[in-house]
């Protein structure tokens, strides 16, 4: 069977190619640099933790199990993550955050239509959520954790994650609704 | 409650790009591809611990532990310092006092030599003894106007030779006013020379932070400062000068008039129909430093160390034939704190901005005298400088370093500093030109 083209680089990486790691950021610091700052809202403190992602790639590479197309890119992003989760963990406290009482509690289920946002509006609503709440978010959304691996991940409560999630999920709905109306007050 | 719209965002934003870091690769090359024995030689599980503590370590505790080194030694320092200034203050080592044999100037001889055993603390106030001095001269001369020696000497020769023409009155008697316009004369060309003399060109030498070093950290450094250039400077004065200004007026004009056999009696004599110049000629100060450098994060740096400057001068009085060859050597040692901003971090290279202060202690300096007729050494001396100068510097330059290999860098720092007065009579370029360009180079060792 002919190896892949992400299997002969990594094979590369293992080598310690100087190439190869510079093709494997060429082709994923793009995407890696948006998962990043998903969780981490400082320039300076994304540079920080994609430095040291790649370090950590670089020094746990013998690890890394080819495991079929995209293997790769999952492997990366989770040691993205990771490190994004511990810079978050070590430089706030996810349980102080933003007071819960000035949320308002929204029941709104309405569906919001994603379709007309681009996604550059989109990654900008959800970083503008409050630390603790993005970060449930991002693990329950895009990384498909349970309430139970978030918290235990985070170190906080199951309802504390669920509740956290519910209501950065309603804060989102309601970015999106008031970006519509700017949007279409715009138009009219 | 659906959970579409949610899967509709992790679906849509799933290939979404952001805006990679300036200079992310740069950094990330630097770190695994620059040191590599460094990352390799690390064990696979230490990562999380090496990557943070070369994130975000605890700074502050850095900063005070770097701070902490540094006030150290300062402490000793300036306690060395204080030492030195005590224990060698008016010491001074004439070897060179003589006896006159001329039978007709006993008188001279005698007073003089008594006056120079009387007056080993001249230094620094000699302008005063030398306004005692010359009255107990011009005293004894009195009664013997009609030595024929003295007249010889006095008598125009030397006068002529000390180029005395402004302060010269008009002259009744000889032999006693001869003298105490000699006097002015040695005085004004001290003066006169004194200020140029200020050309001496001593130079400040700062450490520079250097290496990456240390175990876990890998942020400190050690350095090793092993040249300094800049430019030497060349002074040169119509007449004889010394270094230090007043000592000439005292026991070299003593001497002069003691006996004709007196080492500079005879430069003079050989020379009282030539033209005579000094020339001061400043060597290139040579430096030497080692140093510790912390980096606070990626950028920033601090650092401290201990200097060692040497600035050696030469004073040539006279003519090609005769003449007075002074050598001047003054020592420094000097500690530096210094801040550093890297601008540049690429393999192999790296450009920096670097500010900070150097504090400089004058632990000894010796002046030496040849006395030179006809080619011939005639008489040497040699004085310990008595003035100890504490001598407070800033600077800031920009400096490139090329790797030669992963642990050994050249770096070269042209820079500017700029040197406040010490309270010393001892002349340096720092008082006349307290701004000044250098070029500082050398060696840097990165230890693991």
């Amino acid at each position: 069977m002919e190896e892949t083209k992400e299997q002969i680089l990594a094979k590369r990486l293992l080598a310690k190619e100087e190439a190869a790691w510079k093709e494997l950021f060429g082709a994923y610091s793009g995407n890696l640099s948006y998962v990043c700052s998903r969780y981490i809202i400082e320039k300076d403190d994304v540079h920080d933790v994609l430095q040291n992602s790649f370090i950590k790639m670089f020094r746990s590479i013998d690890s890394f199990q080819y495991r079929g197309n995209g293997s790769l890119k999952a492997w990366i992003t989770r040691i993205v993550i990771n490190e994004s989760l511990r810079h978050l963990k070590q430089n706030l406290s996810l349980k102080t955050d933003t007071d819960l009482d000035t949320i308002p509690d929204f029941s709104n289920d309405d569906e919001p239509d994603l379709e007309s946002i681009s996604k550059e509006s989109l990654m900008e609503m959800i970083r503008s959520l409050p630390d603790g709440y993005r970060t449930v978010f991002n693990l329950y959304v895009f990384e498909e954790k349970s309430h139970k691996e978030i918290a235990a991940i985070l170190g906080i409560a199951e309802n504390s994650s669920a509740s956290q999630f519910h209501r950065a999920k309603a804060m989102l709905v309601q970015k999106v609704n008031e970006h519509k109306m700017i949007k279409k007050a715009h138009y009219e | 409650m659906s959970k579409d719209w949610l899967n509709d965002l992790r679906g849509k934003m799933e290939d979404h790009t952001g805006d990679v870091p300036e200079g992310l690769w740069d950094d990330i090359r630097s770190e695994l591809f620059d040191e590599d024995e460094h990352i390799l030689g690390a064990a696979p599980t230490d990562v999380k611990g090496q990557i943070k503590s070369n994130t975000y370590p605890k700074l502050t505790t850095l900063v005070y532990r770097t701070a902490s080194v540094a006030a150290v030694l300062a402490f000793v320092f300036f306690g060395i310092n204080h030492l030195f200034e005590n224990s060698i203050k008016n010491k001074i080592v004439e070897k060179n006092v003589r006896s006159g044999n001329s039978k007709t100037e006993s008188v001279i001889a005698q007073s003089s030599s008594e006056e120079i055993n009387n007056s080993n603390s001249y230094g620094q106030d000699n302008i005063l003894k030398n306004d005692h001095i010359s009255k107990i001269f011009k005293d004894k001369l009195v009664g013997n106007v009609s030595s024929e020696t003295v007249k010889n000497l006095l008598n125009g020769d030397v006068a002529h030779i000390f180029n005395s023409d402004e302060q010269q009155k008009s002259l009744d008697f000889n032999n006693q006013n001869q003298i105490s316009s000699q006097e002015n004369t040695v005085k004004n060309n001290d003066d006169d020379f004194s200020e140029k003399e200020e050309l001496l060109a001593i130079n400040e030498l700062d450490k520079k932070p250097d290496l990456p070093k240390i175990k876990t950290n890998k942020s400190w450094m050690v350095s090793v400062l092993t040249g300094n250039a800049s430019s030497g400077s060349a002074g040169q004065v119509p007449g004889y000068a010394t270094f230090n200004g007043s000592n000439m007026s005292i026991s070299d004009v003593f001497h002069s008039s003691s006996t004709e056999l007196d080492p500079l009696t005879q430069v003079l004599l050989a020379n009282q129909d030539q033209q005579v110049d000094a020339k001061i000629k400043h060597k290139m100060p040579v430096t030497f430093g080692a140093s510790v450098y912390y980096n606070i994060g990626k950028r920033w740096g601090i650092g401290t160390g201990i200097t060692y400057t040497k600035l050696s001068s030469d004073l040539h009085s006279g003519s090609d034939l005769n003449y007075i060859q002074s050598e001047q050597t003054i020592h420094y040692v000097g500690v530096p704190v210094q801040v550093n901003y890297n601008v540049i971090k690429k393999a192999g290279f790296a450009g920096y901005l670097t500010a900070g202060t150097l504090i400089e202690k004058s632990v000894s300096g010796s002046l030496k005298t040849k006395y030179v007729v006809e080619n011939t050494l005639k008489d040497e001396t040699e004085e310990e400088l008595s003035s100890k100068p504490t001598q407070i510097s800033v600077n800031a330059a920009a400096g490139v370093q090329l790797n030669i290999t992963n642990r050994l860098g050249i770096y070269a720092e042209p820079g500017l500093g700029y040197h406040f007065k010490d309270n010393s009579t001892l002349n340096t370029i720092y008082k006349e030109k307290p701004l000044n360009f250098n070029l500082k180079f050398g060696l840097r060792l990165t230890l693991d």
